[in-house]
């Protein structure tokens, strides 16, 4: 479904990933393990189109995406939760809502909306406040909901479990699972290795900008090094 | 006395109105592209030259008005995509300087175009006075109400709900937020230019019945429009109108009783609302929360 090949790309001058090689199957979760700097994030942004790459390609469903804007991308089913959840604050919920949802038609939308406040009921309850004044779980909610408007074939998760307390990554990890079940493919993106091994079929790790290991998640649980280096064993 | 307050404050309304038309363009330019425009009053003064050799080729005053409010978006979206977008990424000041060189280019052409001699530029309509109760008003000034009120109510429909608007309120929070959500924010970049330069272009239109036309009639108007904008907030579209009328009505007043103070009130108004109130009346710190 999404090809990466030999990817490289940064900011201006400086290159931040080198060559990465990797792919994400129809309905897979796929987790990018990595400690800050690792260019997880960097990874994400190139193939969402907020960065452009500097070598290699990116293909999705047979579509190069390599000069495409991220409005173009987003049209094909690609949909990025960026890390820090970037919420409009001043926006109300129903407002940040409906600017997920830019591209469909009024019905679809509003469709697609009462979808969202079945998954997150507590949306609902809070849609005319404005964003700002949710707490820090209710607004990684939005950034979920706002992730599931469009419909995505493929969504890209930049931290979804960062400055969140257990229980609510737990919540976070369980709509994950259940997003899976109706077919959403995702790229997880997390330095919570042992969540993101848990919840993922297959994971890559990346140091420093090149990819240092990939296999199954079940079978990277078991590797010495990333036992010793991301799940503290 | 009473009915003198109110007669000023009626006409004071009908000026700030046109304050309040130029500083939502400044305001909306500002908060989604954290550009100052200086060229708003000079674009306004350039479209109001082309109305006025419309309406001498005898185009009916309606199609003048919605032919100015085109050209006017047509400026702005052109200076967006043409200047604005290059230098963007790479230099903030370079966009200040682009929107002050347009504001000299506007009236350098202005004057080899169309000359510096004085123009009269018709209202839209005349005839004598309207009496309301004990206030007396020009037909102008009340069409000049009517236009500014539809165009806010306008804008206001077109921010909170349309698309388009909404994704402009949401790259004046977060731009980069808005681009990973894939809002076409260089669209909405040139939609908002367009507005920009379109509510001077009618500002202009409106207001220049009470001067004569010439190349430099918009400078005092784009001033007291800047200090409608600060006395309002900045970042607050809300704060420019109501920022425009009090302006307007308080000018008018002050004018009327102590005309001396005509020309520097509204700079002093500012400067003692900016002490009290660093982010004017209506203007947010803006906050965020994670």
């Amino acid at each position: 479904m999404l090809k990466i090949e030999k990817l490289s790309s940064g900011y201006g001058p400086l290159e931040a990933i080198h060559g990465i090689s990797l792919t994400v199957e129809k309905g897979e979760i796929v987790a990018v393990l990595g400690s800050n700097g690792a260019g997880k994030t960097t990874l994400l942004k190139t193939i969402s189109g907020l960065i452009r790459l500097t070598k290699g390609h990116v293909s999705f469903e047979g579509t190069i995406l390599n000069n495409l804007e991220p409005p173009n991308i987003v049209k094909l089913g690609i949909i990025h939760i960026p890390e820090g959840r970037r919420i409009f604050p001043g926006l109300t919920v129903r407002e940040n809502l409906t600017l997920a949802g830019y591209y469909l038609k009024k019905n679809e939308l509003d469709n697609r909306i009462k979808f969202a406040y079945s998954i997150f009921p507590l949306l609902k309850e809070r849609e005319k406040q404005s964003g700002g004044t949710l707490s820090g779980g209710e607004q990684q909610m939005l950034a979920l909901a706002r992730g599931l408007i469009p419909n995505p074939k493929l969504l890209l998760m930049d931290e979804p479990s960062l400055g969140l307390a257990p229980k609510l990554v737990s919540l976070i990890y369980q709509t994950l699972e259940k997003l899976k079940k109706n077919g959403i493919t995702i790229l997880l993106v997390e330095q919570n290795a042992k969540k993101a091994l848990e919840v993922s079929d297959r994971a890559y790790v990346l140091t420093t900008g090149y990819l240092t290991l990939e296999g199954t998640s079940r079978g990277l649980m078991s590797n010495e090094n990333v036992k010793k280096l991301y799940l503290g064993r | 006395m009473f009915d003198t307050l109110l007669n000023l404050t009626a006409r004071g309304l009908s000026t700030g109105a046109i304050y309040s038309l130029i500083a939502m363009g400044i305001v909306l330019i500002f908060q989604t592209t954290s550009v100052m425009n200086f060229a708003q009053g000079n674009a306004g003064m350039f479209i109001t030259y082309l109305a006025f050799f419309l309406l001498a080729l005898k185009v009916p005053f309606p199609l003048v008005i919605i032919l100015a409010l085109l050209f006017g978006a047509l400026f702005g979206g052109l200076t967006e995509r043409f200047l604005m977008r290059r230098v963007r990424e790479r230099s903030h000041v370079g966009l200040l300087m682009i929107t002050l060189g347009l504001a000299l280019i506007f009236e350098g052409l202005a004057a080899s175009i169309f000359g510096t001699f004085p123009l009269n530029f018709p209202p839209i309509l005349t005839g004598p006075p309207v009496h309301v109760g004990p206030i007396i008003l020009s037909k102008q000034d009340i069409i000049v109400n009517l236009l500014s009120l539809a165009l806010f109510t306008l804008l206001f429909l077109v921010l909170y709900k349309t698309k388009i608007g909404i994704g402009a309120r949401s790259i004046a929070e977060d731009e980069y937020g808005a681009r990973v959500l894939g809002i076409p924010v260089f669209n909405i970049y040139i939609f908002i230019w367009a507005l920009g330069f379109a509510l001077p272009g009618l500002a202009g239109i409106l207001v220049v019945p009470r001067f004569s036309l010439e190349p430099h009639f918009m400078v005092p108007i784009q001033i007291k429009a800047f200090t409608a904008a600060v006395f309002g907030g900045m970042n607050s579209v809300q704060g420019a109108i109501v920022g425009g009328l009090l302006l307007g009505v308080l000018e008018n007043i002050v004018a009327f009783y102590y005309p001396i103070l005509k020309e520097s009130f509204s700079l002093i108004l500012v400067v003692i609302v900016l002490l009290i109130f660093p982010t004017g009346l209506f203007g947010k710190r803006s906050q965020r929360r994670f």
